[in-house]
């Protein structure tokens, strides 16, 4: 909306500060995204204003059209995390892919075996650690030819042989990495599919 | 003393069935948000906010139930119209043919 839809300055003030509060929340977004969503939100706030007319005052009419929208920070909570998600994935940007799916989590969307996938990568990193503090109970565990355990353990039998030694914190880094990229490409094409299926039915 | 409880239950109720809603709205009108807020408030007294409709909007649309275009206005300020893609259609009839047979399971409890 411009400042000659406003007779009050107050009015347009109040709605100039809400779009810049918008802008702000978004401002993480590809252009084309920012776009998309404060035109829309302003096309919203609009409509809403003109055809409110039964408040006479516009500061009380803004005010009003703007509680109904809410905090910006609130509703577009679930569409930044997903479109932060796809741009993240893109990338392979593991922050902006652990923030995507955190915003996600908040609004119970979905991807949640992903991110429980995700969370596997953490161990990765726990046993590198666990390795360097408690270097006799971590590692790979036989006993007689058979396979007694993976990981930290805290009770081993005498004849238990670990088998890694310290290879184990170069093995885990390289799992994770390679884990994680094939995570990455898997969600990457899940994602591509799915735009290229919306493609397909706005062309339709 | 059930009164809180019946009203977060009917609050609950309105937001499941909204998507429902919007979508057999959109099924024979190309609508954008503020009409449709209208338009369910006049069909069913459900005030809902722009707030609430906003990112169910997007979410048909991210599934690809819904597709929109930009429409130029002389105000100035460019509506965004939403369709049913044909997906979206299909994907209706089922949610429809779905949502009696729930209803007249439920109807039937209710009977009893």
């Amino acid at each position: 909306m411009k400042r000659s839809d406003f007779n009050s300055a107050e009015a347009y003030r109040i709605y100039a500060n809400y779009i810049e509060q918008v802008n702000d929340t978004i401002s993480m977004l590809p252009k084309d995204d920012v776009f998309d969503i404060t035109n829309e939100i302003d096309s919203h706030i609009y409509e809403s204003f003109i055809c409110n007319k039964a408040i006479a005052s516009e500061k009380e009419r803004i005010t009003t059209v703007i509680r109904n929208l809410g905090e910006p920070q609130s509703y577009l909570k679930p569409v930044i995390a997903e479109r932060q998600l796809k741009q993240a994935i893109n990338k392979y940007n593991i922050w902006g892919i652990l923030k995507g799916f955190w915003g996600i989590l908040l609004t119970g969307g979905q991807y949640i075996t992903a991110v429980i996938m995700y969370l596997f990568l953490l161990s990765g990193g726990f046993l590198v650690i666990a390795k360097i503090f408690y270097p006799h109970k971590t590692g790979l565990f036989i006993e007689h030819g058979d396979f007694v355990g993976l990981g930290f353990l805290s009770q081993i039998n005498a004849e238990a042989v670990e088998l890694l030694g310290y290879w184990l914190i170069p093995v885990s880094i390289v799992s994770c990495v390679i884990f994680y990229l094939l995570m990455t490409f898997i969600l990457k094409r899940i994602v591509r599919i799915k735009t290229k299926l919306n493609l397909k039915n706005r062309h339709r | 003393m059930y009164e809180k409880f019946i009203d977060n239950w009917t609050v609950q109720l309105k937001k499941t069935i909204l998507p429902l809603l919007i979508l057999n709205m959109l099924k024979h009108d190309t609508l954008y948000g503020y009409l449709l807020i209208v338009r369910i408030k006049e069909c069913t007294g459900f005030e809902i906010t722009e707030g609430t409709i906003y990112p169910i909007l997007n979410r048909l649309k991210e599934d690809g139930w819904l597709d929109f275009k930009w429409v130029e206005q002389k105000t100035g300020i460019p509506r965004k119209y939403y369709t049913l893609t044909a997906d979206g259609e299909n994907m209706l009839k089922e949610l429809n043919a779905n949502w009696h047979t729930i209803i007249n399971d439920i109807n039937n409890q209710i009977k009893i």
